[in-house]
């Protein structure tokens, strides 16, 4: 099946010269990907909602429906994070989906999602989670395995769910995993937008964005997160000349280069990103991976995100497969990974047999 | 050619391979499924449909078995929407439940240019009759009993929708779903019926799916003009039935309450509603299911100017 998604992320003017069957391929594969609210974003910039077929159409109006009823839900959900953290003193951070919001960055626009991402700093982790708790959040409850996989291993705590609102608000301490093998001084990151307060300056924006996708286990909103990337590059390079140079030092900074190379290579690749090549050279010694790596990681990320259909051939299994052991494999060190995918397996296993009764 | 005139084998040649495009009511979906038995269900629910030869359609799904170990343990099966599987696996009997089910989702997940309400909804006299309801209410015998006995076109048993200027309902006329003792009912009122076999022990109970009469098919198109809304009640233990003038404002509010897409369209939806409230009368019926004297008393309503 030809790849349309990434041809119309490419390059939205495409849909001129589509067939029904293009339309269908790319209906499916919107969804599929959850880019349905973005391309309706793209047409609707490039002015081509008239160049698409009465009968598709409505899927990418009702998506522009779903995203604008979602900003607004959003900015709710900020009011009240911002009004219940006031007693602390503590001015949170707002990561991912919500920033671009925040920050009317283009990746925000028709992009919906589930959760809402902030940073407070460590020490006053105990005041914010007394807080959201007076303000209605409270946590889901856990197995005692999970809740201290959570604290003793990763960069947050576990989700904690609104009692009326119903909202999932994930609370970072740190940008990544307590274990990761990327050493990384979460306190380097307070220093706020200078424009937007409550969200990272742009390269932390971009970096933070990068260093999300390239650490997953899971890609099946790689393409949306990828896009993102791209997004996030085009608007920051052409409103600041010096963008590029800012973002390698503070890459450099924060030891960030190798994800950082691996996030403009895969947008470049894929999306037709634009990015100016010194910065290659500047990270061709500092970052790139050796040759090997790199004609693996090319084949498994190009094959993961270009898997429109989430269709599971044994290649794709594998491709998949493997991002998801490098991912964990980032996460923590060997024997903290070999107890975690024991333990979890178990329990797998356990609740499948055990339900089988039922 | 209607859907009950293709061969048999070519639609589970198309099923199994490039999928089926069938009329579901006002979308055409794309089925693909290897599950045995979904086919006849499909001819005996969607016999009655255009057989539909245009490549264009609005829903991708599919229904197929489950993978890995679950093919022998315990067989489930699994609805996907565009590669995304929304709901958890059911077990293997349940698969056409589940493509109804799956098929309501996609509708009230993503079709946001009309305001949908969990109601179920029919016309006499180009008015709509509008059934809302929480499970257990009643509100699909009654529609069924409607639809397949006195007369109404069925638009929906299961989703409303309400144009944004509130002027009309548009139909969406799918199977009925009936569940548990209200199955028996309707084969008895209606012999010869065509409906699926009963799968038990779903989460709704039993199931039973029934074929849409032909003229709810063939006026799919033919929208509905606000008529009467009106909220039954399911009571044993009444005598007889009451009959209660529900207030204008409050049916907005249950109608809202009731609606999938309502915090979706915000200030759009409330206005479709009021606008759809202003030109309609609003009830409360609790009845004892003698469904004859409910028709009886709904007829009456209908003929309300």
């Amino acid at each position: 099946m030809s790849n349309q998604i990434i041809r119309v992320l490419r390059d939205p003017e495409c849909i001129k010269t589509f067939v029904q069957n293009d339309w269908m391929i790319l209906v499916q594969q919107t969804y599929a990907c959850y880019l349905t609210g973005r391309l309706a974003y793209l047409f609707k910039k490039n002015d081509l909602m008239d160049s698409i077929p009465h009968k598709v159409r409505w899927h990418f109006e009702s998506a522009t429906t779903m995203a604008e009823a979602h900003k607004i839900d959003i900015s709710i959900e900020i009011k009240k994070i911002r009004q219940a953290l006031k007693m602390t003193g503590v001015k949170p951070v707002f990561l991912k989906g919500t920033a671009y919001l925040l920050a009317e960055d283009e990746a925000g626009r028709g992009r919906t999602f589930a959760d809402v991402d902030i940073y407070v700093p460590k020490e006053r982790l105990g005041a914010v989670e007394n807080a959201l708790s007076w303000g209605g959040w409270s946590k889901e409850q856990l197995t005692p395995y999970d809740e201290s996989y959570y604290y003793h291993w990763m960069h947050e705590i576990p989700p904690m769910i609104h009692s009326i609102r119903g909202t999932t608000l994930d609370v970072h301490h740190n940008l990544m995993p307590l274990t990761s093998r990327f050493n990384f001084d979460a306190g380097k990151l307070n220093a706020q937008d200078q424009t937007t307060p409550g969200v990272l300056p742009p390269e932390d924006r971009l970096l933070h964005s990068i260093v999300h996708l390239f650490m997953e286990t899971s890609y099946e909103k790689g393409l949306r997160d990828l896009s993102d990337i791209d997004l996030l590059i085009k608007q920051f390079s052409s409103s600041d000349s010096r963008f590029w140079q800012v973002l390698l030092n503070r890459s450099e900074e924060l030891g960030l280069n190798r994800l950082l190379f691996y996030g403009l290579r895969y947008a470049q690749i894929i999306l037709g990103t634009s990015i100016v090549d010194s910065t290659f050279i500047r990270l061709k010694d500092n970052g790139m991976p050796n040759r090997f790596i790199l004609s693996i990681m090319d084949k498994i990320v190009i094959a993961v995100m270009s898997d429109t259909k989430k269709e599971k051939s044994l290649p794709l299994q594998i491709s998949h497969f493997a991002l998801f052991v490098r991912g964990h494999w980032l996460k923590m060190p060997l024997h903290t990974l070999t107890y975690h995918v024991i333990h979890k397996s178990f329990n797998n296993l356990r609740d499948l047999v055990v339900n089988s009764d039922k | 050619m209607k859907l009950a005139e293709v061969e048999s084998a070519q639609l589970s040649h198309l099923l199994q391979g490039e999928g089926l495009i069938v009329q579901t009511g006002r979308f055409t979906s794309r089925i693909n499924s290897s599950s045995e038995n979904i086919s006849n269900d499909i001819l005996t629910l969607y016999g009655n449909t255009d057989f539909i030869e245009s490549k264009l359609y609005d829903f991708n799904v599919e229904i197929n078995p489950g993978k890995g170990l679950r093919k022998w343990l315990r067989p489930q099966i699994t609805f996907s929407f565009s590669s995304i599987q929304p709901f958890t696996p059911l077990p293997a009997n349940q698969a056409t439940p589940m493509l109804e089910w799956g098929l309501n989702w996609c509708v009230s997940n993503h079709y946001h240019q009309n305001i949908i309400i969990h109601a179920a909804v029919l016309e006499k006299n180009g008015k709509a009759l509008i059934l809302p309801g929480q499970p257990g209410a009643g509100k699909s015998t009654l529609c069924a009993a409607l639809a397949y006995s006195a007369g109404f076109r069925l638009l929906s048993d299961e989703l409303t929708l309400i144009e944004l200027d509130g002027s009309k309902v548009n139909p969406n006329p799918r199977p009925v779903s009936l569940k548990n003792k209200s199955i028996d009912i309707i084969r008895e009122m209606v012999p010869g019926i065509l409906c699926t076999e009963t799968v038990h022990d779903t989460q709704k109970g039993s199931v039973s799916l029934f074929r849409p009469a032909d003229k709810a098919v063939e006026n799919a198109n033919k929208p509905a003009k606000p008529g009467i809304v009106l909220f039954p009640k399911f009571n044993p233990d009444i005598a007889e039935y009451e009959l209660i003038e529900v207030s204008r404002p409050h049916a907005l509010v249950e109608l809202a309450n009731q609606s999938f897409n309502y915090p979706v369209l915000c200030q759009q939806g409330f206005e479709a509603l009021s606008a759809f409230i202003d030109s309609s009368q609003c009830f409360r019926l609790e009845y004892n299911g003698d469904l004859a004297k409910a028709i009886e008393i709904i007829e009456d309503l209908m003929l309300y100017e």
